[in-house]
């Protein structure tokens, strides 16, 4: 048996702070499931399982829901789905729209009912609540036999440290159910739990598609192969993610540290499939103030969604050169103030903040003058 | 710079050339009245100084004196930077300008033309007007130093001067090199906020206003989408629970059937049960029916008998009763009548009593009609006997004829007028008085005494007469005397009209004696008196009353007198007496009225015993009455309620047959209710209950269904209206807007940051700068007018606007100076700021015609100051009253019209 175990595809997902870029990173979505299915065919899966959270929401567009179903109707074989708590079945969810039954080979889990399935049975749990205490393969009564017992299950794998417990599953949910493999979803990043005996017979296969900076280890779907009831199935990831989502945090300490970055962030390549947040933090040098610019305006330019956070960063106390160089007068006591209001507590205080904004926007002033 | 002097000629007034000057380095005041050409020389230094040579206009050819046809010219000659120079203009035709400078002892020219302008324009200002005349804006440093005829007040001063100013002042403000940079700083705040530092809106509002209110527009239409959002959720849950409702309704029918079909096999049972129980509750009602029926029918027989035997016994008793009551009642009848005839009697003697009571009211009337009798008669005596003194003295009166006082007033005014008549007539009369020495006879032959008159010797004779007075003495002479004529005809007729009215009044009265007719008159007003008062007297004794009246009264009470005379004559005897026989007759009264007073009580309650005997004998007879109709009403009942024919033993007989069947009905009746007591309720009823209800269930599940369905349809619109996806989608837009306002907003902060220090870093710098030259005015207007303006306050261009009091600590505007106060408030700031311009070069200060309105005291201290600045300043001082300036010390006059005299100007 050797089927593709996917699931939070989160179609419709909201692309907060994205600007444009958020219509591309949903549509990316798509894409991905389309990569899920193309990769299921190319490695002769016998069936899928999504397991939950196919939507992002019950209220997503409904023309979402056609082509989802599109999609997974490009399988060649039958395709299980369960709701997941972001979609679950309850009146008005995506599960009554008639794309479901436009395809013969999809086939939504609403019942807490076993399904024959080839070789093997599978036990759908569906959610049908957003929020729940409710261990929701509580009702797999495992029988003895040897058949192949697929479960596919959305929640919290209970143990996980300050994770509320959300539709909990124990542990041991497979062995106390007899179960062969325990498909899961909920969690984004792909984790897959070892046995004892180095099997792994749950795991969250991950969102196709990465969602957010910082998720680490997503964009991915799991091939499980099942050979008998009572192995380990063993299990590959299967790279689907298209967008790559970079965050990257610099302090800068010394004069040349923001043309370094500017030239690692103008390395990445295929600039148009990044999505990059620079956070720079630290001491920034008049100097450098021509080469943070530019960096600003690359990222904003170059890919498909850049952010640059300086709130971080603040004057050098060192680097009063430019300060000295103005005419006596005005604009150097002016300049002065300012440096003092940017050097005031540790520099991250909202007048800190802006006083640096005033300070630079003074130097670029200058400098163009001087120029 | 510093003048040496000036020559103009074809200048206004000025048509001979003329030259003023040279000047000291200190005070010169050139003085001239008006029309001298005082200002025509300010103006002409002026053009000289600042104006191009060849421009043109109606101010240049308004230069040219009165109808002449000559170039305006000009000469001055001046030192800056220890040299010195020449400018030499004509203005209109043949315009030219030359500049020389002084190398040696010789002018040398250095340009000409617009260079000779440019060069020496520069050296006062770096604002030189662009075409045609110069005005105050453009002359640079004189716009301080020069102050025009009437232009004290320094406003609107150029940027070059007021930098020159700062840079005198040693300011380090903002070089040339960041004066762009500030620029760039105002432009881009300006471009955010307005001046008065509110962040624009409207058509020039910056991109943050304009992604503000986007935001605002967003978010109501995001709080749209989320209504939507939040009405498909609640929609779904509503649709989910109305599902569950129906769930619920469902098995709740079902429920209800199963308890509906156990209850209809228990109905069945109970209902067979319960017909069963009716019908032996039917016979056993009808026995008990029956039974009470002829108990009833019994018992009513019995007590018909029993109340028959009572009837008769009591209209017997009440037969015996009757006769004995009868008796009794008579016996008080004839009690009564006896009572009766005793008080019959004693009543009758109430009359005696009446009687007498009658006679001593009589008595009573008696008297007093006889005392009244008595009073009437004497008053009547007095009334008549006063009527016979008055008639009397009527009589008298009658007799006595005498005038009235007023007729007495004519008599006497007659009199009057007749002695007044004959005085005139005396007087009128021609008098000759004869005095004989001897014996002789006269003879009147006009006048009077007439006739012969013997006249003894030494006896006068006195004659008159008129018009003349003859007399004869005989064989002596005759004599005449004369006088005025015709007087006394009419004092005659006057006396004679007099005498006839005398005569008219006294007539009557038998005499013209005065003294006769007043005692006359005497006599009369004292019957008169008399008269009046015997009418007073009997007036007051009638009293409004007549006499007739009164007498007939008297008739009236002597006849009632008679009358009670008549019926008792002992009383003309004797008086009767009034109280004596009122005594008698209360004495009489109160026997009789015990008397009666018992014979009534005694009838009344012989009466009232009677009375009542008779009412029981009544009583007794309806008693009897009644009694038997009862009996015969009694005889009727009994006879109807035993028209069956039964006898009481039949029906006591029958009463046990039916009693037996009533127990037996009964008893049948128990054991079915026994039977029935099984069951808790009627199920029947339960049943109906539990159909009502599931009717209710399905009602409500067919309407639940309905809602349901309007539920999902709703729900089914709203999500295919894809409300997450169109929420999110703004969400996004929301939190992308939020992102950038505040990226937005820390840049406009930054730049209102970066503009306000700057603002104040060039405050600071100002105020560093402007101190000083408030100071230093502020301490000449305090020489000029002592402490109470304070401290002179201006702009960062040098401006005053205020002064601040010491007392106050706000401004005090100068609507609220004197006009003389405001002169010296602007001499002093220009005073002030001219020793700043002359800090490294002596420079000129032209003051035309100011301080017009400053006192002598002040002008006085203006001097001194002035004799101050003469140290660090050239002061020239144009006016028209030397006199006022003659106690500056070592200052040159120069006398302006002797001047133009001398070279024969028009």
């Amino acid at each position: 048996m050797k089927f593709v175990h996917t699931a939070d595809w989160q179609v419709g997902m909201k692309a907060e702070g994205l600007g444009p870029a958020a219509a591309r990173v949903r549509a990316e979505r798509l894409a991905a499931g389309r990569r899920v299915v193309e990769a299921a065919v190319t490695h002769g899966a016998d069936f899928l399982i999504v397991a939950g959270d196919l939507f992002e929401d019950n209220g997503v567009e409904r023309i979402l829901i056609q082509k989802t179903a599109d999609i997974l109707a490009r399988f060649d074989g039958p395709v299980y789905i369960i709701p997941g708590n972001h979609d679950p079945v309850i009146p008005g969810s995506v599960w009554e729209h008639p794309a479901w039954n436009s395809a013969n080979n999809l086939h939504i889990l609403t019942e807490k009912q076993p399904v024959d399935i080839p070789g093997g049975i599978l036990y759908p749990c569906p959610v049908s609540d957003k929020y729940s205490t409710k261990d929701p393969t509580d009702w797999i009564k495992a029988k003895p036999g040897n058949v192949k017992r697929i479960a596919m299950a959305h929640g919290n794998v209970e143990g996980l440290p300050e994770v509320a417990a959300d539709h909990p599953i124990p542990r041991n949910a497979v062995e106390r159910s007899g179960l062969t493999y325990l498909a899961l979803g909920h969690w984004h990043s792909t984790v897959t739990y070892t046995d004892p005996d180095g099997g792994v017979r749950k795991a969250y296969c991950g969102t196709p598609e990465p969602s957010r900076f910082g998720e680490p280890d997503s964009g991915n779907a799991l091939l499980v192969t099942i050979d008998s009831p009572v192995t380990p199935p063993g299990t590959e990831v299967l790279k689907t993610g298209g967008l790559s989502w970079q965050m990257i945090e610099k302090d800068m300490r010394q004069i040349g540290d923001i043309a370094t970055l500017r030239q690692r962030v103008e390395a990445l390549a295929d600039p148009d499939r990044i999505l990059i947040d620079l956070r720079l933090k630290g001491l920034l040098y008049s100097k450098e103030m021509g080469q943070l610019r530019h960096l600003q305006d690359m990222v904003t330019a170059r890919f498909l969604f850049g952010r640059v956070d300086i709130s971080g960063l603040r004057p050098s106390p060192d680097d009063d050169g430019w300060i000295s160089a103005l005419p006596s007068g005005v604009l150097q006591d002016a300049a002065v103030r300012l440096r003092n209001v940017a050097d005031e507590g540790d520099g991250t205080s909202r007048q800190s903040q802006i006083a640096s904004l005033a300070l630079m926007e003074l130097y670029a002033m200058t400098a163009e003058a001087l120029n | 710079m510093i003048l040496h002097l000036i020559t103009l000629s074809n200048w206004r007034c000025f048509l001979r050339s003329v030259t003023v000057g040279p000047f000291g380095e200190g005070i010169t005041v050139i003085h001239g009245p008006n029309g001298t050409g005082k200002s025509t020389l300010f103006e002409a230094l002026s053009r000289g100084l600042l104006d191009s040579h060849s421009v043109s206009g109606q101010d240049v050819t308004a230069l040219v004196p009165w109808g002449r046809a000559l170039p305006p010219r000009v000469t001055v000659e001046f030192r800056r930077n220890d040299v010195d120079y020449r400018i030499a203009k004509q203005f209109l035709q043949e315009n030219y300008s030359r500049l020389d400078r002084l190398e040696g002892d010789i002018f040398i020219p250095l340009a000409e033309g617009r260079q000779a302008d440019d060069t020496v324009r520069t050296m006062l200002t770096r604002n030189p007007p662009a075409r045609g005349l110069s005005q105050p804006r453009h002359w640079g440093l004189a716009q301080v130093l020069w102050a025009p005829q009437g232009k004290l007040l320094l406003t609107d001063l150029s940027g070059d001067i007021v930098n020159d100013i700062r840079s005198s002042l040693g300011a380090q403000l903002s070089q040339a090199a960041s004066s762009p940079v500030e620029e760039r700083i105002v432009d881009l705040y300006l471009q955010y906020f307005t001046k008065g530092g509110k962040l624009k809106s409207g058509r020039g509002a910056p991109e943050l206003s304009r992604m503000k209110e986007q935001l605002v527009q967003v978010q109501r239409r995001r709080q749209g989408l989320f209504e939507r959002l939040q009405l498909y959720e609640d929609g779904s849950r509503r649709v989910e629970d109305i599902r569950a409702r129906r769930t619920q309704l469902v098995f709740e029918a079902e429920a209800l059937k199963k308890t509906i079909n156990d209850l209809r096999s228990q109905t069945d049972a109970y209902c067979q049960l319960r017909v069963e129980a009716d019908r032996r509750k039917e016979e056993a009602r009808t026995a008990e029916a029956r039974y009470n029926q002829l108990k009833q029918a019994i018992d009513h027989i019995r007590e018909k008998e029993r109340a028959h035997t009572e009837a008769r016994f009591l209209l017997k008793t009440l037969e015996e009763d009757l006769v004995a009551k009868t008796r009794e009642a008579s016996q008080h009848k004839s009690a009564a009548n006896a009572a009766r005839k005793t008080l019959d009697v004693t009543a009758k003697e109430e009359e005696n009593i009446r009687r007498a009571e009658q006679d001593a009211r009589d008595a009573e009337d008696y008297l007093k009609i006889s005392h009244s009798r008595e009073v009437l008669e004497k008053e009547i005596e007095r009334i008549t006997a006063a009527t016979q003194q008055m008639q009397t003295h009527q009589r008298a009166r009658l007799q006595v004829v005498a005038p009235d006082l007023t007729t007495l007033r004519k008599i006497r005014k007659a009199i009057h007028a007749c002695d007044q008549a004959a005085v005139r007539i005396e007087s009128s009369l021609i008098s000759l008085e004869i005095l004989p020495t001897r014996d002789i006879v006269i003879e009147t032959i006009s006048g009077e005494p007439r006739g012969e008159t013997k006249a003894l010797a030494g006896a006068k004779v006195h004659l008159t007469g008129s018009p003349d007075v003859v007399a004869e003495v005989k064989g002596m002479a005759r004599l005449r005397a004369t006088g005025p004529r015709g007087e006394i005809q009419n004092h005659q007729a006057e006396w004679d009209a007099a005498r006839a009215q005398i005569d008219t009044l006294t007539r009557p009265y038998g005499t013209a004696d005065v003294d006769q007719l007043e005692a006359m008159a005497e006599n009369a007003a004292e019957l008169d008196r008399q008269i009046r008062e015997s009418a007073k007297a009997l007036e007051t004794l009638l009293g409004h009353r007549e006499l007739s009246d009164m007498k007939q009264q008297l008739v009236e009470k002597k006849a009632v007198e008679a009358g009670f005379l008549q019926s008792h004559p002992a009383w003309s005897q004797a008086q009767p007496d009034f109280t004596g026989m009122m005594r008698a007759v209360s004495d009489l009264r109160e026997a009789h009225g015990k008397k009666i007073a018992e014979a009534h009580h005694h009838y009344t309650k012989s009466q009232a015993v009677c009375a009542t005997a008779e009412e029981q004998v009544r009583a007794l007879g309806n008693r009897i009455d009644e009694t038997r109709k009862l009996v015969r009403q009694i005889d009727r009942s009994l006879a109807g309620l035993t028209e069956d024919g039964r006898t009481m033993e039949e029906s006591q007989v029958a009463l046990r047959g039916i009693l037996m069947d009533r127990e037996a009905a009964w008893g049948r009746l128990q054991s079915l209710e026994e039977k029935l007591g099984v069951y808790n309720e009627d199920p029947l009823t339960a049943l109906e209950k539990f159909e009502r209800q599931l009717n209710g269930v399905r009602e409500d599940a067919r309407n639940t269904r309905d809602d349901e369905m309007t539920a999902a349809g709703r729900l089914a619109t709203l999500a295919a209206e894809g409300p997450y996806s169109a929420f999110s989608a703004i969400d996004e837009h929301v939190n992308q807007l939020i992102e950038d306002i505040h990226r937005e907003e820390m840049r406009v902060e930054a730049i209102r940051l970066l503009y306000e220090t700057v603002t104040q870093c060039r405050s600071d710098a100002v105020a560093a700068v402007t101190a000083p030259v408030e100071a230093r005015a502020s301490r000449i207007l305090q020489r000029i007018n002592g402490p109470r303006l304070g401290r002179i306050r201006v702009t960062d261009s040098f401006e005053p606007t205020e002064v601040q009091p010491g007392a106050i600590e706000t401004g005090v505007g100068f609507e609220n100076l004197s006009g003389g106060e405001m002169e010296q408030l602007y001499l002093a700031t220009r005073l002030a700021l001219a020793e700043v311009l002359a800090s490294k070069e002596r420079q000129m200060v032209v003051l035309d015609d100011v301080l017009t309105a400053t006192d002598a005291g002040r002008l006085t201290r203006i001097l001194g100051v002035l004799e101050e600045s003469a140290g660090r300043l050239q002061i020239l001082i144009l006016t028209c009253h030397p006199e006022r300036y003659r106690g500056l010390g070592d200052t040159h006059f120069i006398d302006l019209e002797a001047i133009a005299r001398a070279a024969g100007s028009d």
